[in-house]
């Protein structure tokens, strides 16, 4: 029996993990399981005491070598009748393939799924309400939203109950997309119907909104999904000069009371739905049309809009809780403050956001378990734990957690975004495509799906089809800058500058400071990923200038540019410069990117180790242990600094340990490209062109960060295979390195180097 | 009690919490090490390794999350290491002991009716198709998932679907005493 996705997930592992079938990252999946599972452990034990008996069996092995000769000699004279070349290699093989098979059979009636995708597409129905959007007769255009207001405040008030579990707007809005009927407001009862069969609800609340002379009257029927009875209807009026909060609030108690079997509701409080958001309808208009712009990834059209509700109403607390995620560590305090006229579930939010922006995400994680427990379909709370325990390194955790959220709802898109990645990470690209499909199936006219679709084929090498699809993410939002910036980075890896530049000068337009910072920082890759250091160090130089004569505020992406100065100064041999960069950016760090607290230390160490500064070195690295040990996070600099040490040193062996280890807990490019570099070193040349062969696929970000070292990949891979004898692939990569440097400075890096062996390799062939 | 639950306890303070935690890693420890490191007394050394850090380690921080997560990557990290100086985890399934005297004891004694059953469904199911074999063969010359995968033309699932069936079939064949 599955009792939860874990069960299916440990069924289909565990033989594969006892026949050596998985990859690192399944194996360490797998042993994580184990590790606080005892459950697991104790049945993974009987099923090893089974597979010890197979392999170590005198009596069964005998069996096994006598029924392989018999199989060799069929075999062969199947081969000598023309069988396949691959046939020939079975017989002697035999053995092991059978042991094999026969584990498999003492370990059967298991399920091998592969993946562990939700199975089902509905959860139980128990108690599931959807408020369908209120069709506003009296306006149809609903120009001022009330119609819309009224279903979101029915939807948080009757939400207030612990015996109610209702249909989120959010999920509502999603669903009628599907439906295709995206911003339609009048709900008739077949769409009606199809919506709460698709939201899996055992009842539904149809509304509109009328005007009797100057008075506003809501009518309400309930209805049963299954049957399409209708069990009850209400009628309100409001009085004159009775708020909208207040008209919700009469509404609320007349649903409760008309749905049938749940006589506790009847008599559980009923808190006022003002005193849970807040007292202003435009306050509340701007907060829905934020959160809404919020889960389409659109932040900066979500921060004016919760900026607008706070002009109505300055203590909203779900408001500063959206803008402390989306801006600044203020509005926390602000939630905090004003969280008494949250409701009891948002209050969970605020408090665990809290808790994290204060750098404890474990408590954070403790706050929504608890609230997860309280409100066990609160798939946000689920969503939010994912991330939590992503930052904290633990993927199967975080996986769990994002499956859980899609559980409750199969349309919720954020989860499938993230699930994408992590399958990514996994090296499962099978499940990542169907991940990020899904993704774009449920959000089709959004530009983050295609967004992170465009991510994920570079991710995995695909340059030109990640480059159409940033282009459609474009095509649907032309101010997508996330988009816009990796567009112009992948324009740069496929040397189109001129379109890389176009690309970037976009955002040197844009009002958002940050934005035009990180415009000015892509711009100095295209000289720099082309070898012209000199007028990459001038086009910083003079961004400086320009920035402090205009009295351009300082943003964090300066400490970005300051490292990314200190790289060029290394590549140019100006070391004491590119460890006086890299202090500056530290420095900038400090003060303006307070929680990235190892942000580039670890590559200040790489450079002291240049210049001979072992003890400075030794003392930051020391300094990061430390806090590694209040945070994982910080586990790759320290590991990646220990291995600096011991490279600086000429112990490769033990660098490769240490890289290996920051690899593990980061996958950062530089990791790659030290680990790749030690393995050359130590004449390891199957792992240096693995790792090097890794590296020059994946067309990322954080790579054209480092992008000189990206170069240098193309130049050492170049050389791995050359001395493994693979001529044709050695002159391939020096070839790329010299096409790509072909405008470079003289006779930097390796291009001198290049051009000789690739001239040597020429003449020999 | 989980390795969590009982890393929390034994940090309160509670000495039987920390040696029921110890106990709880080495077992894990020498189950993982077995799977991956070939030689017995290999596996020991590693596991023993980690378990002094893990000791060490343990008096000097304060996990606050996952202390579970942290000491597997104590462990894995060993694992790592030692795998990359002795060879791949491939070179587990090449070293494979081709000679009776390297085996180890066994644990436990199969029963031989079992084993004459075996044998002949497996004549059978081999019969029936021959890519349950060649998945099995490619996987024992080292080859992994990705590149039988690649070998054989089939998705990862599809690889695991074909492994699937020819269990499947084998507990038919044992229950029925035939494939069909």
């Amino acid at each position: 029996m599955m009792n939860r996705p874990e069960d299916a997930r440990f069924e289909h592992l565990l033989h594969a993990y006892e026949l050596g079938l998985l990859s690192d990252e399944e194996r360490q999946e797998f042993e994580l399981l184990l590790m606080n599972s005892e459950d697991y452990f104790q049945e993974a034990l009987e099923s090893e005491k089974t597979s010890q008996l197979i392999k170590y069996d005198p009596e069964i092995r005998s069996l096994i070598r006598h029924r392989a000769e018999e199989m060799e000699k069929t075999e062969a004279a199947r081969t000598a009748a023309g069988g396949s070349l691959l046939k020939k290699r079975w017989p002697a093989l035999v053995p092991v393939s059978i042991a094999a098979i026969i584990i498999f059979f003492l370990l059967i009636f298991k399920d091998w799924r592969v993946d562990f995708r939700p199975q089902d597409e509905v959860m139980a129905t128990e108690n599931l309400l959807a408020v369908m959007y209120f069709d506003n007769l009296s306006d149809p255009e609903d120009t001022d939203r009330t119609g819309e207001i009224i279903t979101n405040l029915l939807i948080t008030d009757l939400s207030e109950s612990q015996y109610l579990q209702v249909v989120s707007s959010q999920r509502l809005y999603d669903i009628l997309k599907q439906l295709g009927r995206e911003g339609s407001r009048k709900i008739t009862p077949d769409i009606a119907g199809q919506v709460a069969e698709k939201a899996s609800a055992k009842w539904m609340v149809l509304g509109s909104i009328i005007k009797e002379g100057r008075q506003q009257v809501i009518v309400s029927q309930l209805i049963d999904t299954r049957s399409g009875n209708t069990i009850a209807s209400e009628k309100i009026t409001a009085a004159e000069t009775e708020s909208i909060f207040s008209l919700v609030d009469r509404l609320t108690k007349a649903i409760k009371e008309d749905i049938p079997l749940l006589v506790n509701i009847k008599g559980e409080a009923d808190p006022q739905v003002a005193d849970v958001t807040t007292q202003s309808p435009e306050a509340y208009r701007y907060y829905i049309e934020g959160t809404d712009l919020y889960n389409k990834f659109y932040t900066r059209e979500a921060l004016l809009s919760f900026e607008k509700a706070l002009t109505y109403d300055s203590t909203f607390a779900m408001v500063h809780y959206y803008l402390a995620k989306l801006k600044d560590r203020f509005h926390i305090r602000k939630a905090l403050q004003y969280s008494h006229k949250a409701s009891d579930r948002e209050k969970y939010y605020i408090n665990a956001l809290a808790a994290s922006s204060e750098d404890s995400v474990p408590k954070a994680i403790h706050i929504l378990q608890e609230l997860t427990r309280k409100y066990p379909y609160e798939k946000e709370a689920f969503y939010n734990l994912g991330n939590y325990f992503r930052y904290e390194g633990d993927t199967r955790q975080a996986l769990d957690c994002y499956f859980q959220s899609i559980k409750i709802d199969p349309l919720y898109k954020l989860s499938y975004n993230i699930v994408a990645y992590i399958y990514n990470s996994l090296g499962n690209f099978d499940s990542t495509l169907w991940a990020i499909n899904k993704y774009i199936e449920i959000a089709p006219d959004e530009a983050n799906p295609y967004d992170s679709r465009a991510e994920i084929y570079a991710l995995n090498g695909r340059l030109d089809e990640a480059i159409q699809s940033y282009k459609k993410a474009l095509e649907i939002k032309p101010d997508f800058y996330t988009s816009l910036s990796y567009l112009g980075i992948m324009y740069v890896y496929n040397q189109e500058y001129e379109k890389a530049d176009s690309c970037f000068r976009i955002l040197l337009e844009v009002e958002n400071t940050s934005i035009r910072a990180a415009g000015k920082h892509y711009l100095v890759y295209i000289p720099t990923y082309q070898g012209r250091f000199i007028t990459a160090l001038k086009q910083i130089d003079s961004t400086f200038k320009a920035d402090s004569l205009q009295q351009v505020k300082e943003s964090g992406t300066y400490c970005y540019i300051h490292a990314f100065k200190g790289l060029i100064y290394d590549a140019i041999g100006k070391t004491s410069e590119a460890v006086e960069a890299l202090k500056k950016a530290l420095e900038i760090r400090e003060r303006l990117l307070p929680r990235d607290k190892t942000l580039f230390s670890d590559i200040y160490v790489q450079m002291l180790l240049k210049i001979g500064e072992f003890q400075k070195a030794r003392e930051i690295t020391d300094e990061l242990h430390k806090r590694w040990e209040d945070s994982l996070a910080a586990a790759d600099a320290y590991w990646y600094s220990e291995a600096m040490i011991e490279y600086s040193r000429g112990n490769y062996d033990r660098a490769i340990d240490y890289l290996e280890k920051a690899r593990q807990v980061s996958n950062s490019f530089p990791a790659g490209y030290m680990l790749a570099r030690a393995y050359l070193e130590e004449n390891d040349l199957e792992k240096a062109v693995d790792n090097f062969e890794n590296l020059v696929k994946k067309y990322t970000s954080p790579r054209m960060g480092y992008c000189i070292w990206s170069l240098e990949c193309h130049y050492y891979l170049g050389l791995a295979y050359e001395r493994s004898n693979w001529y044709e692939k050695a002159a391939e990569q020096y070839e790329k390195y010299l096409s790509i440097l072909n405008l470079a400075d003289e006779n930097i890096l390796h291009i001198p180097e290049a051009r000789e062996r690739l001239k040597r390799l020429r003449n020999k062939s | 009690m989980t390795i969590d639950e009982l890393y929390t306890e034994a940090k309160k303070g509670d000495l039987k919490a920390r040696d029921e935690l110890f106990k709880a890693l080495l077992a894990r420890f020498r189950y993982f090490a077995h799977q991956k490191i070939w030689d017995p007394d290999d596996a020991e050394d590693v596991v023993q390794d980690a378990l002094i850090v893990i000791n060490r380690e343990y008096d000097r921080i304060d996990i606050k999350v996952s202390f579970h997560l942290w000491a597997y990557k104590v462990f894995d990290m060993r694992v790592l290491g030692y795998v990359q100086k002795k060879g791949t985890s491939r070179a587990r399934y090449l070293r494979y002991p081709e000679n009776e005297s390297d085996f180890q004891e066994p644990l436990v004694k199969i029963q031989p009716e079992i084993k004459v059953k075996l044998l002949d469904c497996l004549n059978r199911i081999l019969k029936a198709n021959s890519r349950y074999a060649r998945i099995l063969n490619f996987q024992y010359q080292g080859f992994s998932t990705e590149e039988i995968c690649e070998k054989l033309k089939v998705t990862r699932n599809n690889c695991y679907s074909i492994l699937s069936r020819a269990r499947s079939l084998l507990a038919l064949c044992l229950k029925k005493g035939d494939i069909k």
